[in-house]
Order: C-alpha cells, then sequence, then structure tokens
C-alpha cells in the first residue's frame, strides 16, 4: 500500500468518517472494483498512520452498510453487487440533498423557492458539460 | 494433579505450568496496574488502573504533574508503589523488573545517554544486552532519523538525542514500547518520522505501546486506547473511538423564554439567550431529540477532537473539586 | 541473563573511569619518585600519593555515580534488564574495583620502595595502617555518593575526607609503640597498630554493610 488514503487533521470530523469517505469515492470512481481485496487493517493503520482501533471501526461500519464483505481469515473486500459505485453515488446525493434543505429551511426559503434554485443550478451544470 | 513427588509438582507438571505461564505471558494483558498508590509529600498517586491487551497502542495523557511519569516510572520498576499490583509482560514488577525488562524499550523525555559515548558505542552497548537487536534495521533507523553514529551523545541536539534514544529502543524490536513524552521537542518531520516508525511496529499484533504525551492530536491519531490522569487519579481509560464517540457539542436553539432541560452527562453550558452551546461526555442519539422535544432545535452537533476533550474533561473535574 | 547484564555494567564503568585511573597511577607514581630525593622528598612524596588516592576515589564516586543521576543517565541505564538493586551491585563493584587498580599499585609500589630504600622497614606497618585508611574512605565516599543526591553531604564527606587524613597521619605517628619503631630499621606490629588495623577493616565492613543495608530498604530510584 502507497498512502492511497490521508487523513486530514484540518477536517473536523473523526477520522474514521473521513476514512469511510475515502474508501467509498474511491469505490465509487471504480478504482477499487467489486471483489477488490482492501488492505488488512493493521496495514492500513501503519501506512495512514492512524490508530488500529479507527481503521477497524471504519471497516466494520462499511461492512454493515454492505459496501465491503469481511471474510474470516481472508481479508476484506469490495462488495460484489449491482452498481455499488452508483448505489454510493446516490447516498451522496442524499446527503447533499438533505443539507441543501437543512439551510433552506433555516433560511426560512419555502419548497417552491428551493425547487427553482436546484433547476436553475441543474441547467447551469448541464450547460457547462455539453 | 495425581503424581505428586513429596517435593511439590511433577516434573511434567511444573513444565506443564512453565508452559502455561508462558502462554499467559504472550496473551495476557501487557500491561496491568490494580490499585496503584504512591504518596509523595505533595503529591499523591490514588487508586490508578490501567489495563494494556497486545497489539494495543494506549495513549496515555494528563496536564503536567498529574502523575503519568509517575505512573510510568512504577511500572518500569524504578519506583516501589506504596500499595497495589502491577504487572508487565505477565511478571510482577518491581520483583521481576529484569525479566520484563529483556522485552520492553523505553524511552522518556527526561532521560539521556552516555554523554562521552559515541552513538556507535551506545549500539553495541544495548545489542549485547539484548538478544532480540536488529542491526539492519538499526541501520536503517540511523539514515531514517538521519543520525551519525560516530557522534557522541553530548554533541547531539535535542530532537537528535530523542531520535537516538527511540532507536535504540526500537531495534531491540521489544514487545512493549514506554514512552514518555517522547515527542517533546521533535520538529514536525522528525515527528512525522516517527510516528510512522510507531505504527509501522503495531503491524505485529505481538507488540504494543504505551506513550504519554502533551500532544493530544498524536495521541488521537495513534491511540487505540486513552488512559487520562489528573491530579493522581485515572479519570478514565476506555478504547479511543468509544472515548470520543461519547464527547459531543450541541448547538442548541432555544423557543423565546425557554429553558434548557437538565441531562445527565452535560459537562458544560455556554452562551445566553436563544442559542446554547452544550458539552456532553455521554452523548447519545437520544439526548438530541430530548432536547427537541422540550421545545429546542438542535442546529449542530459537532465531534470534538481530543484537545477539546481534553480540556474540558481538566476544567470539570477542577470545578467540580472547587464545588 | 540479567547476571550478565550487571557484568557488561561493570565493564561500562570500569571503561569509562580507565583515563582517570591512569592519571591517578601516574600521579601517584610521580609521588614515589619524590622518594629519592631523599628526606626532602617525603612530604611531596605523601601528598601526591594521598591527592592520587582522594582523587580517584571522589573522581569515580562522583562521575559513575553521582553524575549519572544529575544527568540523567540513570533512568537509561535502568531500562537494561537489570533490577536497581543489581544497577547498585554494579556500581559498587566497578568503582571499588576502579579504586582498588590504583590503590593496590601504589601501595605495593610504595612497600617496595621503602623495603628497597634506605628508609628503614620500621615505616612498613605505619604504610599499611594508612593505606587502609584510604580504602576506608573510598567506603565512606562510595556510600555517601550512591545514598545521596545532596551535594552539600558529598561535598563535606570530601573535606572532611582530606581533613582527617592530615589529623590520623598526625595522630598515628604519636602513639608511643608506634613512635618507637617507625623509623626503626624492622617492621615491628606492636598491639596498638594491631588494634588500629582491626579498626580499619572492621570500619570498612559496617560501612558497606550499612550501605547494603539501606540500599535493600531503597524504594525510589529515580
Amino acid at each position: 500500500m502507497n498512502s492511497e488514503l490521508v487523513i486530514s487533521q484540518a477536517d473536523g470530523r473523526p477520522m474514521y468518517l473521513q476514512l469511510i469517505e475515502q474508501i467509498r469515492r474511491r469505490i465509487a470512481a471504480g478504482d477499487w472494483p467489486a471483489g477488490y481485496e482492501l488492505p488488512s487493517i493493521r496495514v492500513l493503520a501503519a501506512d495512514v498512520r492512524v490508530s488500529v482501533i479507527t481503521v477497524k471501526r471504519a471497516y466494520l461500519e462499511l461492512e454493515r452498510e454492505g459496501v465491503i464483505v469481511t471474510r474470516q481469515g481472508k481479508g476484506s473486500f469490495v462488495a460484489d453487487g449491482e452498481d455499488l459505485g452508483r448505489r454510493l453515488q446516490q447516498r451522496e446525493l442524499e446527503q447533499h440533498l438533505a443539507a441543501a434543505a437543512e439551510l433552506a429551511y433555516t433560511l426560512g426559503l419555502d419548497v417552491e423557492t428551493l425547487e427553482a434554485r436546484l433547476r436553475e443550478t441543474h441547467e447551469h451544470i448541464a450547460k457547462r458539460r455539453a | 494433579m495425581s503424581e505428586r513427588t513429596p517435593n511439590g509438582d511433577s516434573p511434567p507438571l511444573r513444565e506443564r505450568a512453565a508452559a502455561a505461564s508462558a502462554r499467559a505471558a504472550e496473551h495476557g494483558p501487557v500491561i496491568e496496574l490494580d490499585g496503584v498508590e504512591k504518596s509523595y509529600p505533595y503529591f499523591r498517586l490514588q487508586d490508578v488502573r490501567m489495563r494494556l491487551a497486545p497489539g494495543e497502542v494506549m495513549g496515555f495523557i494528563g496536564p503536567n504533574g498529574a502523575g503519568k511519569s509517575t505512573t510510568i516510572r512504577i511500572l518500569m520498576g524504578f519506583v516501589r508503589p506504596d500499595r497495589g499490583e502491577v504487572r508487565v509482560l505477565g511478571h510482577p514488577i518491581p520483583a521481576a523488573q529484569a525479566a520484563a525488562k529483556r522485552h520492553i524499550g523505553y524511552v522518556s523525555e527526561e532521560m539521556r545517554l552516555f554523554g562521552q559515548a559515541t552513538l556507535e558505542w551506545h549500539m553495541r552497548f544495548v545489542a549485547s544486552s539484548y538478544p532480540g537487536w536488529d542491526a539492519g534495521y538499526a541501520k536503517m533507523l540511523l539514515r531514517r532519523f538521519d543520525l551519525r553514529p560516530e557522534q557522541t551523545a553530548r554533541r547531539l541536539s535535542h530532537g537528535q538525542h530523542v531520535k537516538a534514544m527511540l532507536l535504540l529502543a526500537l531495534a531491540r524490536r521489544p514487545r512493549l514500547l514506554v514512552l514518555d513524552e517522547p515527542m517533546t521537542g521533535l520538529d514536525p518531520v522528525a515527528r512525522h518520522e516517527v510516528l510512522s516508525e510507531l505504527m509501522d511496529i503495531v503491524t505485529d499484533e505481538g507488540r504494543s505501546i504505551l506513550f504519554s504525551s502533551h500532544h493530544t492530536q498524536d495521541v488521537e491519531q495513534i491511540s487505540d486506547r486513552i488512559t487520562f490522569i489528573d491530579r493522581g487519579r485515572v479519570i478514565e481509560s476506555s478504547d479511543k473511538e468509544t472515548f470520543l464517540e461519547r464527547w459531543r457539542r450541541l448547538h442548541l436553539e432555544l423557543p423565546a423564554g425557554g429553558a434548557l432541560p437538565v441531562h445527565p452527562g452535560v459537562i458544560d453550558v455556554r452562551g445566553g439567550g436563544r442559542l446554547s452551546i452544550v458539552t456532553t461526555n455521554a452523548f447519545t442519539p437520544e439526548l438530541g431529540a430530548a432536547y427537541e422535544r422540550a421545545g429546542a432545535r438542535v442546529r449542530e452537533i459537532q465531534h470534538m477532537t481530543l484537545e477539546e476533550i481534553f480540556v474540558a474533561e481538566v476544567m470539570a473535574s477542577r470545578k467540580e473539586s472547587l464545588a | 541473563m540479567s547476571g550478565s547484564v550487571l557484568w557488561r555494567f561493570v565493564g561500562k564503568d570500569l571503561h569509562f573511569n580507565r583515563g582517570f585511573t591512569a592519571g591517578s597511577i601516574a600521579i601517584g607514581f610521580v609521588g614515589l619518585a619524590f622518594v629519592h630525593l631523599g628526606p626532602a622528598g617525603t612530604m611531596p612524596a605523601i601528598t601526591l600519593l594521598i591527592t592520587a588516592l582522594i582523587l580517584q576515589a571522589v573522581f569515580v564516586c562522583t562521575r559513575s555515580i553521582v553524575a549519572e543521576r544529575k544527568e540523567r543517565t540513570l533512568a537509561f541505564a535502568l531500562s537494561f534488564p537489570l533490577s536497581p538493586g543489581q544497577y547498585a551491585v554494579a556500581k559498587v563493584i566497578a568503582a571499588t574495583a576502579s579504586f582498588l587498580v590504583p590503590w593496590v599499585v601504589l601501595a605495593v609500589g610504595s612497600l617496595i620502595l621503602i623495603s628497597i630504600s634506605p628508609i628503614g622497614h620500621g615505616m612498613v606497618p605505619v604504610s599499611v595502617a594508612a593505606w587502609l585508611y584510604f580504602l576506608d574512605e573510598f567506603c565512606l565516599i562510595l556510600a555517601v555518593s550512591l545514598c545521596t543526591d545532596s551535594d552539600t553531604w558529598i561535598g563535606l564527606t570530601i573535606a572532611s575526607m582530606s581533613v582527617s587524613t592530615s589529623f590520623f597521619l598526625y595522630f598515628i605517628q604519636r602513639i608511643p609503640s608506634i613512635q618507637a619503631t617507625m623509623s626503626g630499621p624492622t617492621a615491628l606490629w606492636s598491639g596498638a597498630l594491631i588494634a588500629i588495623l582491626a579498626a580499619e577493616l572492621a570500619l570498612a565492613t559496617l560501612i558497606l554493610a550499612l550501605l547494603a543495608y539501606r540500599l535493600a530498604r531503597k524504594r525510589e530510584f529515580i
């Protein structure tokens, strides 16, 4: 392993969440395909210089989400499953939408305004990509 | 148990017992402290309990003069406790400290090498006392730590001196590393090097590390367990994730004229008016829900760094003792 | 295993002390050489011999015992696989050996010198008493160095060592039975002299026994 993952001290989130997110991204981007063997907990810990228990926790969480599977004595692998990458991206979208809705609520925007703003942004991005 | 000689256990039984105790030493706790007490004229260590399992890294934190170094001296056998039981790698301390120290690498910020001797002399001296000395690893560490073996210890800068001591401890390939404030005075690059070495060590599941530090960021990064000591008492000793998970800061918005309901585990409340910031050491999602039911709106739930927890914990315990 | 570590520690101290050991022997030999000047050389000779031995005793104890604590190398030493008791034993052995080397060399040298020089053999018993007195002084500073961190106590011990040596040499020569035979041609071991030698040996044993008792009860080594 050569430090494919990085822990940031400036990132306010706990280290295990940073690990989870970076692993999810690797999988979503297709860098780590289904069946890909993840580094062992102790190797990854030494690699990113983070405690074993933190990596263990990240792996457990990913296992619970069905993103990875751990086979006793064999190691951890990226879960098979149709469109895992896509599913992870969907989940990320949900999180961002929830955050946006939360902010809109705080600002006192109604659903119609929020919808209009979202449509505007979407069109803007579609234009740029085209 | 049937085949006993008048002198005690029969040889096979004795062998079996020896093998069992060797196994216990391999797999049992690496460090066990129970009810350890030690009184000095102006300081008292009280009922210190601590457990470290093989393969774990324990961060030992506390303010200056909290008792970290005294505890470490007790478990190294340098100081005899007034009361309590100490076992390291299965050996009772201080009685069997020589046997235990065969597998311990100890570095303390305040210890010094023999000033008149060179680093090379030290390496030979340590190598001759430890069968596990790894000359190849020592050579690699010399390069990695940028040290010159022909230099006398007296001429080393503080940072070089610390790295030299770490080299001598690491190249013994000890089963337990005991580090008392090892990072003090190291520049960021050296600290990074040292942290990498420490993490490399625990890729081997049989090796463990106890290290005390003021540098909470280092502790937070590499520890599996955290033991927190203040004024001679262990306030907390638990696995790091659970420990960090329990501490949260909640930003609450109260309805006009509303009062903040009281919940157990709340350490600190800041702010008046409608916005309050609550610090808790007993967080569960239920706490947020309880505030919401009481009419407050939870605007944000923040994780806390070990540094923030450290300060909050010490402040809270001091406030308590003043009350 | 921890036994061999103990001997390695003894070897380490002998190695660190070697320069001073050689220096003390050299100073002592210069002193012995003064004897050839006849009566005029006696005082400088005795002074240099005393200087060499006191310097060695003080150096060995302050450099390898007191300094190890003060320069904080003690924690490093105690991290090795040996108990604090074994560490203290190694210190006692190494310091004693480092002191005994010049002590034996110079004592034998001075006795040979007496026997081949025109000085009468009547000096031999007094010399032996003086050499044993140096040994007692060494035991004292060794014990003090191992038992206290206080500069005051160590300083007082060193000061009292040089003062008491002068008193000792003054008074022993004024004991009638010794005074009568000192400048004679043959060595006469009077009852008073034998009693002094016995007292000196008893004192050394007592100091070492007290030291062992004190170290066995010690609870803190750093």
